[in-house]
C-alpha cells in the first residue's frame, strides 16, 4: 500500500499538474466555450427559438402531443403571429423598409438571404425553377445584434413551424427508410413508428450540442491524461531505476504497482475534469433542464436506444471515462517502453491522436444512427465496441507487460 | 562535416522517429481513404478538361466584375470591433486586394471552370483543407521533435563530461543543429512526397493543373459571409500546390529552430515539449480571445506568430480572412519567424558556451 501511495505521489509532479491545469483551460476556452452560452451566442439562432418553442410546448402539452394537442399547436403558432405582427406594426422602421405584415418580413428574409456578393448575377434557380439559394439562404437576418426578445419571435415561429411540419410528415408517412439502411435500423424506425414516437417532444439542438461538446471534451481529457502519464515509467527507465526495483523487496511486481498507480491518477484526473466540464455544461445550459425526462427518439438523429435526455448525459460520462481509462494504460505502457522523453514523444504523440480520433467519433452522436464510426462500420453500436477495444487493448498491453517483465532475464 | 555526418547518422539510426513517420503516412492514407468518395466523378471531369482544353465558361457569370471587396473590410472591423492601426491595416490590406480583383476581372480568371461543382468541396477541398493541414503538423512535429532529440542525446546517456570536454567541445551545438534541419527536410520530402503520391494516384489532376484557383467554383465562408477565393498574385492548381510547398518547408524549418531553441535552453525535454506546446495553444487561445474582446493591437501582433501562419495555412496566399492582417501576411510572418529563430537559436547556442554547470 505504501509503494503504491509512493508511485501515485510520483506522477503527480508539481509541473505537470501545472501544465495540465493551463492546458485544460487554455483548450477548453477554444474548444468548449462555444457550447457554454456565457454571452448567449446560442441566442443568436434557431436554437434559442427552438428551445424556447419546445419548452413552451412542454409546459403546455407535458411531455407527448396527441392528436388534440397538435391542433392547439398551431393556435399557439397563430399566437406568435400576432405576437410578431404587433412588433412590426410597433416599430417604424420595418414601415420605413415597406414591411407592413408578416408576409413582407419573409419575402424580405428571402431577398436578403441571396447572396450579396452575387447580388448582379441572374437568379440561379435549377429547370424546374427552384431557387437554391433562396431556400438554402433564407436565414433571418434581418434584426441584427440590437434585437429583443420580440424580435426574436420569427426564430421561434420558425423552429415551432419547422418541429410541427416534421411532427405532421412523422404523422403521415413515419420516419422516412433510406435504401442505404441496414436491417436492423429498419426494424428500430418500424418500431418506433408503431410506438408513435413522433408524439414525444424533444429538440435535436440540445442533442447535437451535448455530444458535440461530450465529443470535444473527451479530446481534452485524453490531453490531460497523455500529459500526466507520458514521462512516469519513462523517467524511471532513464534513470535506470528497473534493476532497484527488481532487487526490493516487492521484485517485479512493482510493475503491476506502477500501473495500478496510474490507472488510479488517471481515474482521479478524468473524475475531477469530467466534473467540471460537465458541470459547466449543466450551469451554462440550465434551459436544457426541462428536456432532461424526454425521451430522444423525438430528435434527430434516432437513437438506438430508449433513453432519455438524462440518461443519455449519464452514458456519454460513463464513455468519457472508459475511453480515457484505456488511453491512460496504452500511455503508461508506451512511457513503460519508452528509454528516453523524446522516443516517448515520437510514441505518445501517434497514441494521442489515434486515441482523440476514436473519442471524438465514437461520442460524437454517440448511440444514434448518425454516429461517425456507425457510418463506417455499419455496425449497432460501434462506437461503444470502440471505446471497449481501446479500454481491453490498453488492459492487455499493462497485463503483457508484467507477464514479460517477471520472465526477463537482466 | 565529420561531426556534423556522425550527429546526422545518430538521429537518422533512431528507430522512434521512423516509427513516427510511417504512423504518419498511414494516417495521411485513412484521410485521404476516408475523403476520396468524389473522386471518381472528379477524375472523370479531369479526364474530359484534359482532351477538350474545355477550361472555361463561355457564358459564365465573371464574380470579379463589379466585386468591391470594401465590404470584407467593414465586415471585419466590425465584427472584431477593430480601432486605429489595426482597422487602417485590415482596411489597407482590403483595398489591396481589390487590385487583385481588378486583376482578375480583366483577365476573366473567375470564369475558370477548375473543377466545376467538384471545386470546393472535392477537389480543391480535400487537398488544400483535408490533405495539407495535418501533413504541416506532422511535418512540423517531425522537425520540432527531431531538434529536441538531437539536443537531449548527450544528457540522456550521459556522455555530456565526455563531449563537452573534447577539442570541439559544446561548439557541437551548432553540427546537431544542423543535422536537426537535414533530418526535418529529409522528413518534410518523405511526408509530403509520398503522401502527395499517394493522392494523385486517386485524385487524377491531369486536367485541373492548369486551372486557376481563382475559379467561379472555388470560395471560402468566413465573417464576411460566402465570398470567392482570391489570392494576392494570379496562380494556376500547380503553381499554387508549389507555392504552398515552399511555405510549408519553411515553416517546417521554423519549428525545428524552435525545437533547437528549446532544447538548448531546457535539460528536461519533456517538459520543453510541454512548454512549446503550452505556448502554441496559449496563443491561439489569446487570438481567439482578442478578437472576440476588440483587442485589436494585440490581436494584430500575435497573427505574426509561427502557430498563427500554421493554423491558417489552408488560407495561404489569400487575405486569410480575419487570420491576416497585411498582403501575404503568411510569406512575411514565416520570412520574420525563420530569421528571428535563427538568431534566437545562435544567441541560445552561446548561452549554451558560456553555461557553468552542465
Amino acid at each position: 500500500m505504501r509503494l503504491l501511495r509512493e508511485e501515485i505521489k510520483k506522477t503527480w509532479r508539481l509541473p505537470i499538474v501545472a501544465a495540465i491545469l493551463a492546458l485544460s483551460a487554455l483548450t477548453s476556452y477554444m474548444f468548449l466555450s462555444f457550447y457554454l452560452p456565457v454571452n448567449k451566442p446560442y441566442l443568436r439562432g434557431n436554437a434559442w427559438g427552438e428551445i424556447t418553442a419546445l419548452t413552451e410546448l412542454m409546459n403546455r402539452f407535458g411531455s407527448e402531443m396527441d392528436d388534440f394537442e397538435r391542433a392547439e399547436a398551431d393556435a399557439l403558432m397563430d399566437e406568435y403571429f400576432a405576437t410578431l405582427e404587433d412588433y412590426i406594426n410597433a416599430h417604424p422602421i420595418y414601415a420605413e423598409h415597406g414591411i407592413y405584415s408578416t408576409a413582407d418580413l419573409r419575402d424580405c428574409y428571402l431577398q436578403r438571404g441571396k447572396f450579396a456578393w452575387l447580388e448582379t448575377a441572374e437568379e440561379p434557380t435549377d429547370e424546374n425553377g427552384f431557387d437554391y439559394h433562396g431556400e438554402l439562404f433564407s436565414k433571418p437576418l434581418f434584426f441584427g445584434d440590437g434585437r429583443d426578445e420580440t424580435g426574436n419571435i420569427m426564430w421561434v415561429i420558425q423552429a415551432l413551424s419547422e418541429f410541427l411540419r416534421e411532427y405532421d410528415i412523422r404523422y403521415e408517412i413515419g420516419i422516412p427508410v433510406y435504401g442505404e439502411y441496414t436491417a436492423l435500423q429498419k426494424e428500430r424506425i418500424a418500431e418506433l413508428n408503431k410506438r408513435e414516437s413522433f408524439r414525444s417532444i424533444n429538440s435535436s439542438y440540445v442533442l447535437e450540442s451535448t455530444t458535440a461538446y461530450a465529443s470535444r471534451a473527451v479530446i481534452i481529457i485524453l490531453l490531460s491524461v497523455a500529459v500526466l502519464l507520458s514521462p512516469y515509467l519513462a523517467d524511471d527507465n532513464r534513470r535506470g531505476m528497473a534493476q532497484m526495483q527488481w532487487s526490493a523487496k516487492s521484485g517485479r511486481g512493482t510493475l503491476k504497482t506502477q500501473f495500478a498507480a496510474a490507472m488510479l491518477s488517471a481515474f482521479a484526473l478524468i473524475a475531477v475534469e469530467v466534473a467540471v466540464i460537465a458541470g459547466l455544461f449543466a450551469l451554462f445550459n440550465r434551459d436544457f433542464a426541462p428536456f432532461g425526462g424526454q425521451l430522444l427518439y423525438g430528435a434527430d438523429p434516432i437513437p438506438w436506444l430508449d433513453l432519455t435526455y438524462a440518461e443519455y448525459g449519464a452514458a456519454l460520462i460513463a464513455l468519457c471515462f472508459a475511453l480515457p481509462l484505456g488511453a491512460a494504460a496504452v500511455f503508461a505502457f508506451l512511457s513503460h517502453k519508452s528509454q528516453n522523453p523524446v522516443s516517448l514523444l515520437f510514441k505518445a504523440i501517434p497514441a494521442f491522436i489515434a486515441a482523440a480520433i476514436i473519442g471524438n467519433s465514437a461520442l460524437y452522436r454517440s448511440l444514434t444512427f448518425g454516429n461517425k464510426i456507425f457510418h463506417l462500420t455499419r455496425i449497432a453500436f460501434s462506437d461503444v465496441a470502440a471505446c471497449a477495444i481501446v479500454t481491453a487493448i490498453g488492459a492487455a498491453l499493462c497485463v503483457w507487460a508484467c507477464r514479460r517483465v517477471k520472465k526477463a532475464e537482466i | 562535416m565529420r561531426l556534423y555526418k556522425w550527429e546526422l547518422a545518430k538521429l537518422l539510426s533512431a528507430p522512434a522517429m521512423w516509427v513516427f513517420a510511417a504512423l504518419c503516412l498511414i494516417f495521411n492514407i485513412l484521410i485521404i481513404a476516408g475523403e476520396s468518395y468524389g473522386a471518381p466523378n472528379a477524375n472523370e471531369l479531369s479526364r474530359r478538361l484534359y482532351k477538350t482544353s474545355e477550361t472555361r465558361y463561355s457564358d459564365g457569370f465573371d464574380v470579379f466584375e463589379n466585386y468591391d471587396t470594401s465590404y470584407i473590410a467593414d465586415a471585419f472591423v466590425k465584427t472584431l470591433r477593430l480601432r486605429g492601426g489595426a482597422e487602417s491595416a485590415v482596411r489597407y490590406k482590403y483595398e489591396k486586394l481589390q487590385a487583385a480583383v481588378i486583376r482578375n476581372a480583366e483577365t476573366d480568371v473567375g470564369t475558370d471552370i477548375y473543377a466545376d461543382v467538384y471545386t470546393k468541396f472535392a477537389v480543391h477541398g480535400t487537398l488544400f483543407r483535408t490533405v495539407l493541414p495535418p501533413l504541416l503538423t506532422e511535418a512540423a512535429l517531425f522537425a520540432l521533435l527531431s531538434a529536441l532529440l538531437t539536443h537531449g542525446n548527450e544528457h540522456r546517456h550521459k556522455t555530456e563530461p565526455v563531449v563537452y570536454a573534447s577539442k570541439t567541445g559544446r561548439g557541437i551545438t551548432r553540427h546537431k543543429q544542423a543535422a536537426a534541419l537535414t533530418v526535418s527536410a529529409i522528413g518534410f520530402i518523405l511526408l509530403f512526397g509520398l503522401t502527395l503520391a499517394v493522392h494523385f494516384s486517386v485524385w487524377d489532376f491531369s486536367g485541373f493543373w492548369r486551372s486557376n484557383v481563382q475559379s467561379v467554383n472555388n470560395f471560402i465562408f468566413d465573417e464576411a459571409g460566402q465570398r470567392p477565393f482570391i489570392t494576392w498574385i494570379s496562380l494556376n492548381v500547380a503553381q499554387y500546390l508549389a507555392a504552398v510547398l515552399i511555405l510549408g518547408f519553411a515553416l517546417t524549418t521554423v519549428f525545428c529552430l524552435i525545437g533547437g531553441f528549446a532544447g538548448l535552453l531546457t535539460r528536461n525535454t519533456y517538459m520543453g515539449f510541454i512548454l512549446i506546446m503550452l505556448i502554441a495553444v496559449a496563443t491561439i487561445a489569446a487570438i481567439i480571445f482578442c478578437a472576440n474582446n476588440g483587442l485589436g493591437l494585440v490581436y494584430i501582433t500575435l497573427l505574426f506568430s509561427p502557430v498563427a501562419a500554421w493554423f491558417s495555412s489552408p488560407g495561404w496566399l489569400t487575405d486569410m480572412g480575419s487570420w491576416g492582417a497585411i498582403p501575404f501576411h503568411e510569406t512575411v510572418t514565416i520570412s520574420l519567424n525563420l530569421l528571428l529563430f535563427s538568431v534566437i537559436t545562435i544567441l541560445a547556442a552561446r548561452r549554451f558556451k558560456r553555461k557553468d554547470v552542465l
